[in-house]
C-alpha cells in the first residue's frame, strides 16, 4: 500500500482506492492457489449434509444450524472462479448493492451482474449434481 | 425444485452464524506499518551523492591531519619569525618608568615602544591629547 501511496491521484476516494488494492490482491493470491478442493458429498459433515438436505428439499424452510450453513457456503464458494466468488460474498452474504460492489472492486455494475449471474448459475449447477448424488 | 431459492435459502442461514473471522491486526503490524511508511517516505540517495558525501567526509578529516602537521611542523620557525620581530625587543624597563605608571599599565610585557615623545605637563592630564601627541 505504501510503496504505491505516491500513484494515488485522488480519482476515487482514499477508502475506494484502498479496497481495489486489497481486492486485486486477494484475487491474485486466490489465483496463485489454482486447485480449488474438490466438493464431494462424503466430505460434508453431518450439520452440513442436513442443512443441504433442507434447502435442497424444502426451498421455503430454512436450515436452523447456521454455523454449517456458513461452512456449507464456504464449501460451494470455493468452486467459483475468485472474481464470481468475492460478487456473491458480497451480494448475497454481506448483502451490498450492485453500486457498493461496483464503488469497492472497480468493476463496472454490469460486470458485478454479469459475474453474479455466472456465479449463481454455477451454483444451481452444483446444487443439481448434490440432488442428484443424494437421490442415487 | 427452484434451485436459485435454495442457495437464498442458505446464504440466508448463512448470515445468521456469528463472523468467526478475525479482524484484529496482526501482531506488531503496527510497527511494520510504520516502518513501511518509513522507509517509502525515505528519499533515495543516488550513487554519486553517497560517492562524493563519503569523499567530502575524508577530503575533510585529511586536510584538518594535514592543517595540524604543518601547524606543528613550522611552529619553531614561526616563534623564531616572531622573536626576531623589532616591535619584539624588550622595552627597557627605564623607558616604563619614563613613561609614568599609568603608561607602563597599559603595554603588554613584550611589546617594543617607540621613543616616547616629551611629554608636555599640560597634556599629561588629558589622556586623549596625549594619544594625539603619539600617533602624530
Amino acid at each position: 500500500m505504501f510503496t504505491r501511496l505516491s500513484q494515488y491521484q485522488g480519482a476515487v476516494p482514499f477508502p475506494h482506492w484502498v479496497s481495489r488494492i486489497a481486492v486485486t490482491t486477494c484475487i491474485d493470491q486466490l489465483r496463485a492457489q489454482k486447485r480449488r478442493p474438490e466438493f464431494r458429498w462424503a466430505d460434508l459433515s453431518e450439520g452440513e449434509v442436513e442443512v443441504l438436505e433442507t434447502v435442497t428439499a424444502d426451498e421455503s424452510t430454512a436450515p436452523d444450524d447456521a454455523v454449517a450453513a456458513r461452512e456449507l457456503v464456504g464449501r460451494l464458494l470455493g468452486q467459483l472462479k475468485p472474481e464470481d466468488r468475492l460478487v456473491v460474498q458480497l451480494l448475497d452474504l454481506e448483502q451490498k448493492s450492485i453500486a457498493e460492489i461496483s464503488a469497492i472492486t472497480g468493476w463496472n455494475q454490469s460486470l458485478v451482474k454479469v459475474r453474479a449471474f455466472r456465479a449463481r448459475r454455477k451454483l444451481q449447477k452444483l446444487f443439481a449434481e448434490l440432488k442428484k448424488k443424494e437421490g442415487s | 425444485m427452484n434451485t436459485p431459492d435454495s442457495w437464498q435459502l442458505l446464504a440466508a442461514a448463512a448470515r445468521r452464524a456469528p463472523d468467526g473471522r478475525e479482524t484484529a491486526a496482526p501482531y506488531a503490524f503496527a510497527g511494520r506499518v510504520v516502518a513501511q511508511a518509513w522507509a517509502a517516505s525515505a528519499e533515495p540517495v543516488s550513487f554519486f551523492a553517497h560517492f562524493s558525501l563519503r569523499l567530502s567526509l575524508r577530503a575533510l578529516g585529511a586536510a584538518s591531519l594535514l592543517a595540524v602537521i604543518t601547524a606543528g611542523a613550522s611552529y619553531p620557525a614561526l616563534v623564531k619569525i616572531f622573536s626576531d620581530h623589532p616591535m619584539a625587543s624588550e622595552v627597557p624597563a627605564s623607558d616604563l618608568s619614563a613613561a609614568g605608571p599609568a603608561d607602563s599599565e597599559d603595554v603588554a610585557p613584550g611589546i617594543a615602544i617607540p621613543d616616547a615623545p616629551a611629554v608636555s605637563p599640560a597634556s599629561s592630564d588629558d589622556p586623549v591629547a596625549e594619544l594625539v601627541d603619539i600617533v602624530s
